[in-house]
């Protein structure tokens, strides 16, 4: 059985790599930052819920990482700015973080799972005004 | 802008005149701007991208326009709407945010003038920065600030309307030109930003029809702007080329350096551009794109494999496609110029969704979670099969997803499975918020009879709730109910009935086991005044302490809250 480990690790003939969980999570954070949409992330525990909205403390919540073997796997918990197409802007996310973690690493990233916790008003008076 | 005579104020016709020749302008350059992006980046064709985006927004403002809307206030949210529901890739959900902030700026306004135009794209800018917690300088968000900016500035010298719109192009074109120095990527493949020029190139379509041109998709070509230098030179070759001709393979190619040996890229270009029409090749000594119109593609590919590794090869057949739109394959929107169409091929994968919602809240978050048909009804009045049907049938995909979001809609939705020659699943959801937690679910990847499975599942993971008025005195399954108490529902079956909504609220929570719950999302309905929502939330956190407690407007009619627990 496979267990799940706490490095992504590649061997060539001039020794070994390790890549921790931690830094290929750092890697993640720093793209989506970037990322469009993106306005903040969630506490992962809450998986499945709708409109749930933290103010950032840690800036690794909402990101978690699981490797096995050299399969990396990436879950993220984001909240959206409120007026984006959320279904793009996850595809969106999914792709540039696979892209960034890949580009670091070299390594395969197997998964890249959004789960999209919330949504956010950045102010009411215009979420007010879109409603009249 | 707007009638000949007239050009101080902007009217909706005006603007619809600007947004046609500005969505014209950008279908001619969509295949150039693709071109910019050199690296292998995720949202690699922009131009396709802002295009497809820019194409939904215009069919829902010209649907607008039939059906009566006018004004140019009306038609900009109208337009702002029809970006978001069809934005595609980043940068069509960036240009979606700058038209929704757009059409925030001009409001309810009948007309614009370039003072309101000033401060509509001043918003657009606002709009698109608060979206992203990290804004890259060097990027379409500089592009329509600067041109935000320049307005500002352009309105305090001369605030005629099309000063101060010539004064936007202007700042746009020269924040583009900008952008390699802002951005390294850029500066070191030579290239603009390729969502800039697409802002650019819009502006550009308006500018034409401010000054009383008409642009089309076929006839209009505006001259390329921005750009360093050597961009200017690359963009001039394709517009010159581009257009001529329309046989033979589209071939696109990427030629990445083998053993770190350096491109020699003038002399690959050299070769390359003559093998074939249409030529870009771009790059830099690590990284070439290709991008040529050739009767021979294989001559492409071994002229190319010979300097490096090649990636990302993609050869089309150009008469084929042009023959597939002439048919009609392709569909209504696209077919202005059959030839970029056939360029600009809708990739969009995975099942399409028809959710049953009545609440402009409710219908919003549907949409928002990617929802693209949405059938107005609910609990009390439910829509007919034909609806539905019409529904499924309006959506370009062949996979639909049906939420019915009400157990009296389930059995009319599973009528429709039959009647239409599309695969249709109906997702078997009782409530609007279990249709929520379903979208949620979506993984557009993934196969119809997949996503059913997880959205069904998704959908029995939370308890859902409701609040209404009794409008008779009965007693259903053994709760007495006397007319006009309010009435307390989970998961559809009535359970509870008491004098104030608060005392329903409360037994509802205490049924559905809120105190183990991590979430309580409660949406608002119309007939609720405002504060009565918020103090509503107030009394829960008082009883239930830490639990998180979500207010949303749904809109809903008739009923006073829905609520999902999770």
């Amino acid at each position: 059985m496979l267990r799940r480990s706490r490095v992504a690790a590649t061997s060539g003939a001039t020794g070994r790599v390790e890549i921790s969980r931690g830094a290929i999570a750092a890697i993640a954070q720093d793209a989506l930052t970037e990322a469009y949409g993106v306005v903040g992330m969630a506490p992962s525990g809450l998986r499945g819920n709708l409109a749930y909205y933290l103010r950032q403390a840690d800036p690794q919540r909402g990101i978690e990482v699981e490797v096995n073997r050299d399969q990396i796997t990436i879950n993220l918990s984001v909240i959206l700015e409120y007026g984006v197409r959320i279904s793009e802007v996850a595809q969106n996310v999914k792709e540039l973080v696979k892209f960034a973690v890949e580009q670091a690493l070299e390594m395969k990233v197997v998964a890249v799972n959004v789960y999209v916790q919330g949504l956010h008003f950045s102010d009411d008076q215009a979420r007010a005004g879109e409603k009249a | 802008m707007s009638s000949e005579t007239d050009t101080t104020v902007c009217d909706g016709n005006g603007l619809l005149a600007a947004l046609d020749a500005a969505g014209a302008n950008l279908e001619h350059h969509a295949e150039a701007i693709n071109a910019l992006n050199v690296f292998p980046v995720p949202d690699g064709d922009t131009g396709k991208n802002m295009l497809l985006t820019m194409q939904a927004a215009l069919a829902a403002v010209h649907a607008a326009a039939a059906e009566g809307t006018t004004g140019a206030g009306p038609l900009a949210a109208k337009l702002a709407r029809g970006a978001m529901m069809g934005s595609r890739g980043n940068s069509g959900v960036i240009l979606s945010q700058i038209l929704r902030g757009f059409a925030r700026g001009i409001g309810e306004e009948a007309t614009f003038d370039g003072q309101l135009l000033a401060v509509a794209l001043r918003e657009a800018a606002t709009t698109a920065y608060r979206a992203v917690q990290h804004p890259v300088e060097g990027t379409m968000l500089t592009v329509i600030r600067v041109a935000a900016e320049t307005a500002e500035a352009a309105v305090t010298q001369d605030a005629a309307l099309v000063a101060v719109l010539d004064a936007t192009l202007a700042g746009a074109r020269d924040a583009l030109a900008r952008t390699p120095e802002l951005l390294a990527r850029l500066r070191e493949a030579g290239v603009v930003d390729a969502g800039g020029q697409g802002i650019v190139t819009l502006l550009e379509g308006a500018v034409l029809a401010a000054h009383g041109e008409t642009l089309t998709a076929s006839s209009g070509v505006v001259a390329p702007s921005g750009g360093t230098a050597a961009e200017l030179g690359t963009m001039s070759d394709f517009m010159a080329e581009h257009g001529e001709d329309e046989v033979g393979y589209c071939t696109n190619v990427m030629i990445a350096q083998r053993e770190r040996q350096p491109l020699d890229f003038e002399l690959i270009r050299e070769r390359l551009l003559a093998l074939g029409e249409s030529g870009v090749v771009i790059g830099d000594e690590e990284l070439i794109k290709v991008h040529i119109h050739t009767e021979n593609p294989g001559a492409v590919l071994t002229e190319a494999v010979q300097w490096g590794e090649l990636d990302q090869i993609r050869i089309d057949n150009m008469s084929f496609q042009v023959e597939a739109v002439s048919a009609g394959v392709r569909g209504a929107t696209a077919i202005a110029n059959p030839l970029t169409a056939a360029s600009i091929e809708d990739d969009s994968g995975g099942p399409q969704i028809v959710a049953v919602a009545s609440g402009d809240g409710l219908i919003a978050v549907l949409q928002g979670l990617g929802a693209q048909g949405i059938v107005s009804g609910g609990q009390t009045m439910n829509p007919s099969t034909e609806e539905l049907l019409r529904a499924v049938e309006a959506l370009p995909g062949n996979e639909v997803i049906i939420l019915p979001n009400n157990s009296n809609v389930i059995l009319t939705a599973e009528q429709v499975v039959d009647l239409t020659s599309k695969q249709v699943v109906v997702v078997p959801t009782r409530s609007v918020p279990q249709g929520i937690a379903a979208l949620a679910a979506v993984n557009f990847d993934d196969t119809l009879t997949e996503n059913a499975e997880a959205m069904t599942e998704a959908a029995q993971g939370i308890r859902s709730a409701e609040i209404t008025h009794a409008v008779r005195t009965t007693t259903i399954g053994g709760v007495d109910v006397i007319e006009g108490q309010a009435i307390g529902l989970i998961d559809g079956k009535l359970v509870y009935a008491a004098d104030t909504v608060e005392a329903v609220l409360f037994e509802l929570l205490a049924r559905t086991d809120a105190t183990n719950a991590e979430l309580i999302t409660l949406y608002q309905g119309l007939d609720v005044p405002e504060a009565a929502g918020a103090a509503m939330v107030e009394l829960i956190h008082e009883r239930y302490g830490d639990l998180a407690v979500e207010l949303v407007e749904g809109g809903q009619p008739h009923y006073d809250y829905l609520m999902s627990v999770e």
